[in-house]
């Protein structure tokens, strides 16, 4: 018995490069958790990784965790290296926040994150808010947000852990985490290190050739340290570093000229501080993040050419402050006060100099809670030095039923998202009359959760959704030259579908997760009458149509895992389309233990069909290709 | 017996005589939906994949057709296409291929693969073409290809940035634009023996040729300008080194005349600048100029500073002008002789030639 336990609870930890599974009740593998939604923001789906799923899964981006456990929608230019995106629900990168401890990390040059470039190993939370309320987020959440955040254990503890990953393409990554600390004290970080080829092979259908990607070498390596002490029984101090480097070779796009001369240098600096006061009724929480983002771009005409015909410099610079004050006025009822400030700056020798935007937000919310209900009310008032940003509401709630087996929840709330720095400021191109893009969103949808004596948990989340947006800004082409205007009204709609199916047995695991997504996004006007070509056309890049399947097993410390994932056709032009896609993975992984020590052993095949495939024209993706690893884990 | 043979050479006659007629009637059918279209090649923007052939049919303008016809895209910078008997020739420059067509169906008919930077195709003789390849970093080469096997069989070395080039007398002139360097020469070339007969020196940039009347080749130098730049890249400015030449190089003799010497350079960014029309001789500088072949003054038929690209519509033997304007759509006119709109279009990125049957 004691010993079966113990395999269990190996099993609980010892989770593959690409696909983990837990047998514990509470955490699941890659598939992610449908969590209680955050404070004050009821109402709203949210998905969340726990720290024991991320910590095995030490070779991923996030751009890699989110292709390989989700069904969203993702924009990946290449392999290691290469530019990813996500767009939840369709809203596009800029309309998608990536946080990290509350701040936005979305450049303020182009509005958008390259979640490539974002190491999993560097936190222990990872959630995903298909809501993000605008009042508590701000700027730029028609589609949503994705929160980075690093919890600390309050224990006495010392752990560490290294990975060594080999893949094709000549791609190998290591990773180095740490975590020291005791009932006062918490120290935890990572370092990691990528280099690859990206030498992939990709048929080139419009030169019909077959080739292998040139000029697309990727070197990547940076550290995530956190530091949370404990002052006091009620005061609490946090502070964290990330820096990396990333230098990329970038490859020509297929069709065009494989002997390209691109490169691309990424310098991020960003640091997190932040104090707190708990107190059994009253919070008080100061935080304050400085971002230094810079990059380097360069283009020449053939790689032997001793002159640039392109030296592109961009830094992106952020300044932000946040103080809350939240306040249980009673045992159901809470109250929340907060200022945010930002100083967004940005350097891009194509502005022709430094541009600034300074904004101040006062927020307000209530909320209700009891035991099998929750609601909450938020109000949020932004002064900025460009624009004039109306009054944001957000109400939500929740309600648990069933002995809290049913949780229907609805939360609706109106948004914005101010023009990038791009958008406004790039010479000849930027248009400085842009206005905000404004509009709402709504979501209803439920959780159902049973876990039955035999071990069986069936898990279902239903979601609805719709969002406007007004003044949708969008860069239309003119002749060879290329505009942004508030050009559309577009919606965001759609219809979200996942459900988990786990069950144990004697001496084996099988867990199902499924997930489908129905995405009508569209536009639904345009302000100029001579496009009206496009009214009713699905949003470029979006499918209608999004599968994902992921069946498991866990047996004799071993996990075996298939992932399924099909997308319909995508639009990248009027009328135009990327073909539909279906592809499946395979990961398996091994543990072995030694006393306090783990070792895992885990290989992967991706893309076993050997598709070809593109998820942005032009920029192909590999066919199939593999992976193996070692993870050792102490304590 | 007598009757029976009657009718029967009745009826024989008549047959001949029905199909005979239909035999005619099939010769004049067109065949294929482009048989009698204009069409409008257009470069598309430089890396996106978007280069484009229009069409203008009796049915109006049709776009993409490449792509509609053979479900997939034409590829990157469509820089050229020469129609040679029932054949197209699409030379898509940063693509790296020449496309073949049906230029009654515009169905594909293959893909002449394996060059780095092809430029322009000529017909060589009825099984082989010429084709320029060569942006002055090497693979400077006129090469010869099979019509057939659509595979390269021989080769001659040029100047540099081998671009457009015309035959005249048996022998083929290639102008050295110099690609991404600086050339100043014609190379001259035996098209039986591949022979290379003479490098002519004519003005800095020799963009576009034409063949006069008398078989002479017209050159139209845009002459050459250094842009300077630091080691970063930040750029310093520009210095003129040559203004604008008009040459003309006797067929024969493979001598040079100078029909004009400009006090300038043209004000044109694009390179298919020159075209010809019994005895005038038509260029881009700030609009769409005429000149006499024999030289003296030149009029302007129409200004406008965004001019691309200029042919001669082979039916009408007007002038087609296109244009790209800074931020609005580009376009493709067709002008009379004396200036005024016959037709005009709306076309795709930066459109570079038009070619009539």
């Amino acid at each position: 018995m004691k010993r079966q336990l113990s395999v269990l609870f190996s099993l609980l930890i010892a989770i593959p490069v690409l696909c983990q599974s837990v047998t514990d009740t509470v955490q699941i593998d890659i598939v992610p958790i449908y969590a209680q939604p955050s404070f004050f923001n009821d109402g709203a789906k949210r998905v969340e990784f726990d720290s024991l799923t991320l910590q095995t899964t030490l070779s991923s981006s996030l751009s890699d965790l989110l292709s390989h456990s989700t069904a969203l929608i993702l924009k990946n230019y290449g392999t290691e290296g290469m530019s990813s995106s996500v767009s939840l629900r369709g809203g596009g990168a800029t309309r998608t926040q990536i946080s990290w401890e509350g701040f936005p990390l979305n450049a303020n040059s182009n509005g958008e994150n390259n979640i490539s470039q974002i190491p999993v190993s560097g936190f222990s939370t990872i959630a995903i808010d298909h809501s993000a309320s605008a009042t508590q987020f701000g700027n730029g959440t028609f589609g949503g947000a994705i929160e980075l955040k690093n919890k600390p254990v309050w224990r006495k503890q010392v752990k560490a852990s290294c990975l060594l990953s080999a893949a094709s393409f000549d791609t190998y990554k290591t990773n180095v985490g740490y975590t020291i600390g005791n009932k006062n004290i918490q120290y935890s970080g990572s370092i990691f290190y990528t280099t690859s080829e990206s030498d992939f092979e990709y048929y080139d259908y419009v030169r019909l050739e077959n080739e292998r990607r040139k000029n697309a070498e990727f070197t990547q390596w940076g550290t995530i340290q956190n530091l949370h002490i404990k002052l006091s029984e009620h005061i609490f101090a946090h502070g964290a570093l990330w820096y990396q480097v990333n230098k990329s070779n970038l490859p020509a796009l297929l069709g065009s000229d494989p002997n390209n001369a691109e490169k691309q240098t990424d310098s991020l600096f960003r640091a997190v501080a932040s104090l707190q006061m708990i107190y059994p009724k009253t919070r008080v929480i100061y935080k304050t993040m400085y971002i230094n983002d810079y990059e380097l771009y360069t283009k020449k005409i053939t790689p032997s050419a001793e002159l640039y015909t392109t030296y592109s410099e961009i830094a992106n610079i952020s300044n932000m402050h946040s103080l809350q004050l939240r306040q249980r006025l009673c045992k159901t009822l809470s109250f929340s006060a907060e200022a945010q400030g930002k100083i967004a700056k940005a350097n891009v020798g194509d502005y022709g100099g430094e541009k600034r935007e300074n904004s101040i937000a006062g927020i307000a919310a209530i909320q209700y809670k009891q035991s099998d209900f929750a609601s909450s009310f938020s109000i949020r008032k932004e002064w900025n030095s460009q624009y004039i940003i109306p009054y944001i509401v957000n109400i939500g709630a929740d309600y648990a039923l069933l002995h809290k087996k049913l949780i229907i929840r609805a939360t609706a709330g109106n948004k914005y998202r101010t023009p990038t720095f791009n958008d406004l400021y790039w010479v000849a191109w930027g248009n400085p009359d842009l206005k905000p893009e404004h509009g709402f969103s709504a979501e209803s949808g439920f959780t159902y959760k049973i876990i039955a004596k035999d071990s069986t948990e069936l898990t279902t989340d239903f979601t609805i959704f719709h969002a406007t947006i007004n003044d949708m800004i969008m860069w239309t082409q003119q002749g060879a030259v290329w505009h942004p205007n508030n050009t559309a009204q577009a919606v965001l709609q759609g219809i979200e579908l996942n459900a988990n199916f786990n069950k144990t047995f004697n001496k084996f695991t099988i867990r199902n997760n499924f997930a489908i997504n129905l995405n009508t996004s569209h536009i639904t006007k345009m302000y100029d009458a001579d496009d009206s070509d496009n009214i009713g056309h699905q949003l470029y890049y979006v499918p209608k149509f999004e599968l994902a399947y992921r069946p498991q097993i866990e047996i004799w410390n071993t996990n075996l895992s298939l992932h399924f994932h099909y997308e319909s056709k995508r639009y990248y032009a009027l009328e135009k389309n990327l073909n539909a896609y279906f592809l499946a993975d395979l990961g398996i992984q091994h543990t072995i233990h030694f006393q306090k020590t783990k070792l895992v052993i885990g290989g992967k095949i991706n893309n076993i069909t050997n598709t070809v495939y593109e998820q942005i024209r032009s920029y192909p993706l590999p066919k199939r290709n593999y992976e193996i690893s070692i993870q050792i884990f102490i304590n | 017996m007598k009757r029976n043979i009657f009718r029967l050479s009745t009826l024989l006659l008549a047959s001949a005589a029905i199909l005979t007629s239909c035999h005619k009637d099939d010769e004049n059918k067109p065949k294929g939906e482009f048989s009698s279209a204009t069409f409008i090649v257009c470069e598309g923007n430089f890396s996106s994949n978007d280069a484009d052939v229009y069409a203008i049919t009796k049915d109006g303008l049709q776009k993409d057709i490449f792509a509609e016809t053979n479900d997939r895209p034409l590829g990157d910078v469509a820089n050229s296409m020469k129609i040679i008997g029932n054949k197209a020739y699409i030379v898509v420059n940063n693509s790296q291929k020449v496309e073949v067509v049906n230029a009654n169906t515009f169905e594909s008919e293959g893909t002449i693969k394996g060059l780095s930077y092809p430029r322009y195709v000529e017909k060589r003789n009825d099984s082989e073409i010429f084709v320029t390849n060569g942006n002055g970093f090497g693979s400077d080469y006129v090469y010869v290809v099979n019509n057939a096997s659509l595979e390269k069989v021989d080769s001659v070395a040029t100047g540099a940035g081998p671009n457009a080039m015309v035959i005249s007398n048996g022998k083929l002139f290639v102008a050295n634009m110099g690609g991404f360097t600086n050339d100043n020469t014609i190379t001259v070339i035996n098209v039986k023996t591949l022979a290379v007969e003479k490098t002519i020196t004519v003005g800095d940039v020799p963009a576009d040729l034409e063949v006069d009347n008398n078989g002479n080749v017209l050159v139209l130098c845009k002459g050459l300008s250094v842009y300077n730049y630091d080691a970063a890249g930040n750029y310093l400015g520009s210095e003129v080194v040559s203004n604008s030449t008009l040459v003309k190089i006797d067929a024969n003799s493979l001598s040079t005349t100078t029909i004009k010497d400009f006090d300038h350079q043209i004000s044109c960014y694009g390179e298919n600048v020159l075209a010809y029309n019994n005895g005038t001789i038509y260029y881009l500088d700030g609009g769409l100029i005429s000149l006499s072949e024999n030289g003296g003054n030149a009029t302007t038929v129409v200004e406008d500073y965004n001019v691309y690209g200029v042919s001669i519509d082979s039916q009408s033997k007007n002038i087609w002008v296109l244009a790209t304007p800074y931020g609005s759509a580009h376009t493709a006119t067709l002008y009379n002789a004396d200036g005024t709109v016959a037709q005009a279009q709306t076309v795709g990125n930066y459109p570079k030639m038009v070619v009539t049957k």
